[in-house]
């Protein structure tokens, strides 16, 4: 269980984030949503233990993010937006890259069926001339080889065509069901957000999210 | 260790060429230099004509030690030859040892012994005018001194005798055996040209090219830590700077094999013993060179500015007490490349470079992302 309290945030003079409170239960998926500049991203990376809090408590399955930094980070698959693979390995060197670093020892069967659970069939192809779309499923497939507890996601979908978008959700509400992996999910498509999390949050001044996502009838809380 | 030598391994695989032509760089650079310099060298030799006009054994050995020099290109001619071809200012001067020679010395006459010739264009005359002087008045002087030796013994009426030849021959083996008297043309107080005319010093050139590609071979350091997949190892096993540093280590590895290569090749063709204290200077040079090229790495984000900054470090060791100078001034004290031309280990470079690669290692970053 992901257990955020009163977490404050700010740059210099600016207040990024105030007052932040959730918890996120195994199995759950939330959407982060807010306009540019609300703190999302400054959200997820205190999340994701790259940035520390001014204030307030963060724990993951009971370990605090303050004094177990190390063992909390082995339970985090973190997804950035930008594309974080080997542009010159192919899909296979990159899974077996990253296995070779990770927490948790795979085998390549295993590697294999991360890839191919979200359509990504291409194997023995050079990451660098995959088509957006697979390159995205890559990219997330990395994060998960670890098998991790919570998983964040930043803008995940972002630029790709609406087959791969609608593979990737499908496979995450998949993977929260079955594996029962707690999920943080960043996005700015609405239509996603509503057909993927059980409950956002929103963030930031600007009301445009927070009443499209009451209209859409989706719980939200509101910092 | 052995996760990141397989997953450094499918980076090389893709980088063999390149990664091939940077460890066999210095090697190679260093034959074209030293080739060029010897055949800059062996063009820019003093035409200077020699007419022996007697076949002694001292006109012989005095002819033998002349053309050693490496400057000076001796052409043995009848004199007349000679002394037209300097009139044409194909010879820069001409030198006759005259019939009697060999008598005259051994008399222990000191004057006229051998006619030196010039021509309005003889730039090099006066220095090589002086160093066939010295060597004629040393000649003649041991020459004097053992005929003076050998009458002294006749006169005293000792039971054994000293004749002149044989003082003269023991003398020469002393010199030769124990070098107590050498004397070098140069020019301008450069470097005296050693015996096989070679003024570079093969191991300098070796190391200012080992410290050039030693800044290209860990270049993946800046384009690897500005990657976005580099930033996916704050949530892996190994961190970050384990990853660096571990695959710094492997890059040692590799380079330190090639510099056997070129240990073993450049003491076959240089004629330098190949012996552990050189392996050693050698090793710690690489120790050295490899540190600066990481830390760099770490420090530049650019990648012109990075190599930039190793072009320069080599042009620096290479023109202030590097390769083609010999300086005496502080620089040399900390000049990397003066020990591995001296072929003498120096440790306090490498451990302090080292102590910098622990203090970077165990520091605690200001922001917690790769801690």
């Amino acid at each position: 269980m992901l257990q955020v309290e009163s977490l404050r945030k700010s740059y210099g003079e600016r207040r990024i984030l105030q007052d932040i409170r959730f918890s996120l239960n195994p199995g759950e998926i939330f959407g982060l949503a807010g306009e540019n500049g609300a703190g999302k991203s400054t959200l997820l990376n205190i999340l994701a233990t790259l940035l520390t809090p001014d204030a307030g408590h963060v724990s993951l399955n009971g370990l605090d993010y303050a004094d177990h930094q190390k063992q909390v980070r082995s339970h985090i698959g973190f997804v950035p937006q930008e594309l974080a693979i080997w542009d010159e390995l192919s899909v296979e060197e990159n899974m077996r890259f990253f296995e070779k670093l990770s927490w948790k020892k795979q085998s390549r069967d295993v590697l294999r069926g991360l890839c191919q659970g979200m359509q990504l069939d291409k194997w023995k192809e050079k990451a660098g001339s995959l088509s957006g779309g697979q390159k995205r499923k890559l990219n997330l497939a990395i994060s998960l080889i670890h098998e991790p507890d919570l998983l964040l996601l930043d803008e995940p979908t972002v630029g790709i065509d609406m087959r791969s978008k609608k593979e990737i959700t499908a496979y995450l509400k998949e993977l929260a069901a079955s594996r029962k992996t707690m999920i943080l999910y960043t996005s700015h498509d609405m239509d996603e957000i509503r057909e993927l999390c059980s409950q956002v949050i929103c963030i930031g001044k600007d009301p445009f999210y927070r009443d499209m996502l009451k209209a859409a009838g989706k719980p939200i809380q509101v910092f | 260790m052995k996760p990141l030598l397989q997953n450094r391994l499918l980076f090389l695989k893709k980088q063999a060429f390149s990664l091939l032509f940077w460890l066999v760089f210095p090697l190679l650079a260093t034959c074209a230099v030293m080739q060029l310099a010897e055949t800059a060298q062996e063009e820019t030799k003093i035409p200077v004509g020699l007419a022996v006009e007697e076949s002694s054994d001292l006109a012989r050995t005095f002819t033998e030690r002349l053309s050693s020099y490496a400057l000076i290109d001796v052409r043995i001619m009848p004199a007349e030859q000679a002394l037209r071809q300097l009139e044409q200012h194909q010879l820069d001067s001409v030198f006759v040892i005259p019939a009697g020679f060999e008598a005259e010395i051994l008399s222990g006459s000191r004057h006229h012994l051998i006619t030196g010739y010039r021509s309005d264009r003889s730039f090099a005359y006066a220095p090589v005018k002086e160093m066939v002087l010295s060597h004629v008045q040393k000649i003649a002087g041991r020459y004097k001194a053992a005929v003076t030796v050998e009458q002294l013994s006749e006169h005293l009426g000792q039971e054994q005798t000293w004749p002149a030849k044989e003082v003269i021959a023991t003398a020469d083996t002393i010199e030769k055996e124990q070098h107590l008297l050498s004397s070098h043309f140069s020019y301008a107080g450069n470097q005296p040209a050693s015996k096989e005319g070679i003024l570079l010093n093969p191991w300098g050139i070796w190391a200012i090219f080992a410290l050039l590609s030693a800044f290209f071979l860990f270049d993946w350091v800046v384009k690897e830590k500005r990657m976005p997949a580099f930033s996916r190892l704050n949530f892996m096993k190994i961190k970050p700077k384990a990853y660096l540093l571990g695959n710094g280590l492997i890059y040692v590895g590799i380079t330190l094999v090639f510099d056997a290569c070129s240990v073993i090749m450049l003491s076959n063709l240089y004629e330098t013993a190949a012996n552990v204290r050189l392996a050693l200077t050698l090793f710690l040079y690489r120790l050295a060179i490899s540190l600066i090229a990481f830390l760099a790495a770490l420090a530049m984000h650019k990648l012109p500015a990075y190599y930039g900054a190793g072009a320069f470090l080599a042009l620096c060791f290479g023109l202030f007490g590097g390769a083609a100078t010999i300086g005496a001034s502080w620089f040399d004290y900390l000049n990397p490349v003066r020990p591995v031309m001296d072929k003498e280990p120096s440790i306090w470079l490498p451990a302090v470079l080292v102590g910098v690669v622990i203090i970077w290692f165990f520091r605690k970053e200001s922001s917690d992302a790769s801690s």
